[in-house]
């Protein structure tokens, strides 16, 4: 595989940008790269995977006959936004309606797993519990974005491109949806805010 | 209080980096299979459009038809010397494996994998058996769509495969042949790698025509060995009986009769010569026969039927063997023969077998 080399240390964009020119190599590379991303991504929409995995597959076939792809800055946000479209779209053909609306987003953190967490520590394990019902109650935009920035490491450029606002929108909107566990928090008030930007 | 935050952060980092355990992976070779199922897709969608373009222009209005009739005339010309089978088996696949075992890919279906010297068939009415089990069913393609089959034989295996035509292809080692779910009307097309003897069957409507990398062999029906690995520069076409034509990319052209061999070395072919076909052709009855060959020929053989690396020491390369060796042999006898014949032992050593002069 001796294209691997001379694409691997390449950015995102510039990948991007020799794949608008129809390197497929690029949109390979790109795959490749993020595959796991929209995987993940897509599961946190609808806990279908073979619906997810064949709605990556359509976005990535669409790419690779498109004669004319878009640019984009932010080819992570572009990807996962094209690949939400792709669900909603085959979930409305499918005339699936449920399943999208409730529990976006759920991290899928059980109790039991908790207590495995902090087996030794029952204050951890409180303040575990708490955050986690906490999380669990927010509106889905605000788990999406808490879920793509800390879960996923995106940064808050990429949520802005993903979401369509402003980076500054997207901002408030991760920092709303802390002061919402914030509040939804009987103890710890701004320390939570504090201790999930510094970690 | 600074106790809490400290206790907090651990929560939060907890959580997140369990959060990130829990996050479905994805091993190397999935995605090196999912995106080969992207590339088969393209194709397909590529082929579709360029033919519903031509559909709908046609539906459109009168002046548009005399364009459009242009157009056809035009596709269907470029449809007879389209190389789409070029262009799939050039986008599908970088190198052929060294082990594991033969694969058979059909569009839109599992992989299939095939056991050693086993018997592919297609049958006329599209059903698909290895041995005598079904895997599969070609369904109707919508007219002029034309989706490929892949077999993948790695080193140190071998298989039959029949085409739904009634064409036979004995697979050496090391080869890949891809061939359209279904034939053209007025062309059989296949692709190969590796080396493949053919049997084909007469049809004077529907040229059967055999494309490599870099040359390709047309017939109407006949039998003849091809071989042409991509690592060795020189590819070569011997003819049992019939008449075959075989054209270079650079469209310089040969025939050759009955009992001719001709060399096609970085795309030229040279001049037809006779020779005795047994040498050639023998492999698909298990059999390797040399005349005053270098060893090293031999080993790089042995290599593509067993799978097996031979290191050859200083002097073994260039000593010369005739004779034939049975390959439905083990490997160890094979080996104890060519020791018999020629001053070389051989010594099992780290999954290699060395070779050095007596």
């Amino acid at each position: 595989m001796q294209y691997t080399s001379a694409y691997q240390n390449m950015t995102d964009k510039a990948l991007w940008n020799l794949a608008v020119k129809g390197d497929k190599k690029a949109l390979s590379v790109l795959y490749k790269k993020h595959y796991e991303l929209l995987l993940n991504f897509g599961l946190k929409y609808i806990a279908d995977e073979e619906l997810v995995k064949d709605c990556i597959q359509d976005i990535f076939v669409r790419f690779c006959t498109s004669s004319n792809l878009s640019q984009t800055d932010y080819v992570r946000s572009y990807l996962l936004t094209s690949l939400k479209h792709s669900i909603s779209d085959k979930l409305s053909a499918l005339k699936i309606t449920e399943g999208l609306d409730a529990h976006l987003f759920d991290l899928k953190i059980e109790d039991s797993a908790l207590e495995v967490l902090f087996k030794n520590n029952d204050e951890e394990l409180r303040i575990g519990k708490q955050l986690m019902d906490a999380y669990k109650k927010l509106p889905d935009n605000q788990r999406e974005a808490i879920y793509l920035r800390y879960v996923k490491g995106l940064s808050y450029k990429e949520i802005a491109a993903f979401l369509d606002i402003t980076p500054q929108s997207s901002m408030n909107l991760v920092s709303r949806a802390l002061s919402g566990l914030r509040s939804r928090m009987s103890l710890e008030d701004y320390l939570l805010a504090l201790a999930l930007f510094f970690s | 209080m600074e106790k809490e935050k400290l206790s907090l952060q651990h929560v939060v980092k907890t959580l997140i980096s369990y959060a990130r355990e829990q996050e479905r992976r994805v091993a190397p070779e999935e995605l090196d299979a999912l995106w080969a199922e992207v590339e088969k897709r393209t194709e397909a969608e590529r082929r579709r459009k360029s033919h519903r373009r031509i559909f709908y222009a046609a539906a459109s209005s009168a002046a548009a038809i005399i364009f459009c009739a242009f157009l056809i005339g035009r596709q269907y010309i470029s449809y007879c010397d389209d190389d789409s089978i070029s262009e799939f088996a050039g986008q599908t696949w970088t190198h052929i494996p060294d082990g594991g075992e033969i694969l058979l890919m059909m569009p839109g279906k599992k992989e299939v994998e095939v056991e050693q010297a086993a018997n592919i068939v297609h049958s006329k009415e599209g059903i698909i058996t290895v041995n005598t089990d079904t895997v599969g069913i070609e369904e109707e393609t919508r007219e002029k769509e034309v989706l490929f089959n892949q077999l993948i034989i790695p080193k140190g295996k071998r298989t039959y495969l029949t085409l739904a035509d009634g064409t036979r292809l004995w697979a050496n080692a090391g080869t890949r042949i891809v061939y359209p779910t279904r034939f053209k009307k007025r062309l059989r097309e296949i692709y190969m790698e590796g080396e493949v003897y053919l049997d084909v069957a007469r049809n004077e409507k529907a040229p059967f025509v055999v494309k490599t990398n870099d040359f390709q062999i047309q017939v109407l029906g006949t039998s003849f060995n091809v071989s042409a690995y991509p690592s060795e520069n020189t590819a070569s076409v011997v003819l049992v009986k019939g008449s075959v034509n075989v054209k270079s990319k650079g469209k310089e052209e040969v025939t050759l009769a009955p009992g001719q061999l001709v060399d096609i070395q970085t795309g030229k072919p040279g001049t037809p010569r006779n020779v005795n076909v047994e040498p050639y052709v023998c492999w698909i009855r298990n059999m390797l026969m040399f005349a005053d060959e270098p060893l090293d020929k031999v080993f790089k053989k042995l290599n593509l039927y067993y799978g097996e690396d031979f290191v050859l020491g200083p002097g073994v390369a260039e000593l010369r063997v005739s004779g034939k060796l049975d390959l439905k042999e083990k490997q160890e006898e094979v080996l104890h023969t060519i020791s018999y014949s020629a001053p070389v032992i051989y010594e099992e050593k780290g999954g290699k077998i060395y070779i050095y002069r007596k």
